[in-house]
């Protein structure tokens, strides 16, 4: 490597491109690339084979991850990325699941084919969503999509929608079982998912190193050097809010199939924050946080409970405890992360690294 | 681009100058920030824009990024009013700035702030980028060579894969330029790219002003406060307070100017 041996002042202009000192670096006895290489290799393989280890109920939540994780991906696409605030995802994730289910229920439609037509009605209704909150800037902005998210269930139960939406009882769906016969069906919904999950999140990793991630980023760096340098930032944030949007509507098309049942209170304003919970432990600006940021709203909340129960077993007013503790372990993780689980992680790997 | 294009270019653009700012007026309120200021950049030009705090330069140059409409008057880039270009669209057409108190995207390497200049210069989009088409590698590739060019070209290499938030100040103020030279300016505004560096960068500044004019064939105008700067870069100086000019030549002509000296100095009566 050349790194090392060019001297610091770099005047001679049109020698070699540099390389990135940080990736110079060794860990583990291997070099930057090959380790996050290998990082991801087992990091799938684990995530492939896992169900074959676990009893099918683990599986079944481990498939809850997913679509979770391709929710918080969503949103930290637009907040994270792109710096739009929203408190209202769970009202993609219930536009995405009502699609669905209305397309399984109502008109009898194979599973596999409610997936991208949820995506591309919730990028729809998240890019019609971005265009007036071009107008809106931070907490504003939260407050409309706040808004959105509390008005949805209701919306959902309203009485002339009833005959789709199933109104308050919501709906029950039904489907074929796993088509394969070495796979059960907790298994097959897995990879089922997890098939998407890859794409969306290769699809998101594409789109954040690349020159619209750049644009991206640059709006939420600075909105008015990123218009001088010709981006057109409306077009951007609204398309941004759009993908958002579809990451949203396949996570809750997803959720609508695995569960077999959608209702208008699986989607209230908690889904949102719980959403926004995830995307900040997990790391802001972060692909693979999403995954950490999914488990952890789906782990955390049972874990919480077993840790009540430990303590408190009996005592009939030990449900209350269980946000207390989850709030207690989410402070815990804020201040000793304050860059999240993903953050907490990189910073690790380069203190290593360099230590050598 | 050889000599006989250039001085094609140069022939065929000699009727009308690059820029011309006509009568432009503008008002916040009740406070008048510029009051029918007219002035021509001629092609291939240095033109340096002085007056003292507060007389309407910045008002003038974000009217030039199209950040500000102006009240009254027109403003011609190549002979056509730029009025109804959107802002987002001034880069394409071929004009590019610095910003006075630094807008760089902070958190993102020189590297990425360098090629995020070259925005307007490339195309590809959402669906392109998701897929990562194999086009959309190839521009990915062409844009780090540019990007990797104007780096070395202002001496940056060091730095390009730090975020250029934790960079000295003088430092950052060359990432800005360039940024702003990466989308192949014709006509690249300088708003003060002196403020806030020491003796020695600003004397390397004013090479480096003359340099990019020469090599890249770069129209400057030049905001500046720093008078032994303008003088030596500009080749042509206009001056203004209170939002009217109130001076325009050579810079020999320009310190000359009465009012330009009272504009400065103050009068003892």
């Amino acid at each position: 490597m050349t790194a090392s041996t060019l001297p610091d002042s770099g005047a001679n202009a049109g020698s070699a491109r540099r390389p990135n000192p940080e990736e110079s670096l060794r860990i583990f006895g291997m070099s930057m690339q090959q380790f996050r290489r290998s990082s991801v290799i087992v990091g799938l393989l684990i995530i492939l084979l896992l169900p074959f280890t676990v009893e099918d109920f683990a599986v079944f939540q481990m498939t809850q991850v997913i679509y979770l994780s391709i929710a918080v991906l969503g949103l930290n696409l637009l907040t994270g990325f792109n710096g739009q605030f929203s408190l209202g995802h769970s009202a993609f994730m219930a536009l995405g699941a009502y699609t669905a289910g209305i397309m399984m229920a109502q008109w009898e439609i194979a599973y596999y084919w409610t997936i991208i037509p949820a995506g591309v009605i919730c990028f729809a209704a998240g890019f019609l969503f971005g265009l007036p909150a071009l107008r809106l800037e931070g907490l504003y902005l939260a407050l409309a999509t706040f808004a959105l998210a509390t008005a949805t269930p209701q919306l959902l139960k309203y009485e002339h929608f009833e005959p789709w939406t199933g109104g308050v009882q919501g709906l029950d769906l039904f489907k074929d079982d796993s088509p394969i016969a070495f796979l059960s069906n907790d298994q097959w919904w897995y990879y089922f998912s997890l098939f998407f999950g890859v794409l969306l999140f290769i699809g998101a990793w594409n789109l954040v190193r690349g020159r619209t991630g750049r644009a991206m980023i640059a709006i939420r760096d600075n909105p008015i050097a990123a218009s001088t340098m010709g981006i057109n930032t409306s077009v951007y944030k609204a398309t941004t809010f759009g993908v958002s949007g579809f990451y949203c509507g396949v996570a809750g098309a997803l959720s609508a199939i695995v569960v077999e049942f959608i209702a208008p209170e699986s989607f209230t304003i908690i889904h949102a924050i719980l959403l926004l919970i995830a995307m900040v432990i997990g790391g802001l600006a972060s692909i693979p946080a999403a995954i950490i940021g999914g488990a952890f709203i789906l782990y955390m909340p049972n874990f919480s409970e077993a840790v009540v129960d430990a303590f408190f077993a009996g005592d009939p007013s030990s449900k209350a405890l269980v946000w207390v503790s989850f709030g207690v372990v989410m402070i815990i993780v804020v201040y000793i992360m304050p860059m999240g689980v993903a953050g907490f992680i990189r910073w690790n790997v380069q203190k290593l690294a360099r230590r050598g | 681009m050889n000599q006989a294009s250039a001085n094609a270019a140069e022939a065929s653009s000699s009727a009308q100058p690059l820029l011309q700012v006509k009568d432009v007026a503008v008002h916040f309120g009740g406070i008048v920030a510029l009051d029918g200021v007219s002035f021509d950049v001629p092609e291939g030009a240095i033109l340096g824009l002085i007056g003292p705090n507060g007389a309407g330069k910045t008002t003038l140059f974000n009217c030039l990024s199209r950040l500000y409409i102006p009240n009254s008057g027109d403003i011609l880039f190549r002979g056509e009013t730029i009025l109804n270009t959107a802002p987002h669209k001034i880069a394409d057409i071929g004009i590019g700035r610095t910003f006075q108190n630094l807008a760089l995207f902070s958190t993102m390497s020189v590297l990425d702030n360098v090629m995020i200049g070259c925005h307007s210069r490339s195309k590809s989009d959402f669906v392109s980028n998701a897929f990562r088409l194999p086009w959309v590698s190839r521009e990915e590739k062409w844009l780090q060579e540019v990007a990797w060019e104007l780096i070395e070209y202002l001496d940056l290499g060091e730095f390009a894969y730090d975020p250029v938030g934790g960079l000295p100040f003088g430092i950052q103020k060359r990432v800005e330029l360039a940024r702003a030279i990466a989308s192949e300016p014709t006509l690249l505004l300088l708003d003060e790219p002196a403020g806030g560096l020491n003796h020695d960068e600003v004397d390397g500044l004013a090479n480096t002003i003359r340099q990019i004019g020469h090599d890249r064939n770069i129209t400057v105008l030049l905001v500046e406060h720093h008078m032994s700067l303008v003088m030596a870069v500009s080749d042509l100086v206009v001056a203004i307070d209170f939002g009217r000019k109130i001076g325009e030549g050579t810079p020999a002509e320009v310190q000359q100017n009465p009012e330009v000296i009272r504009a400065y100095l103050g009068t003892s009566d």
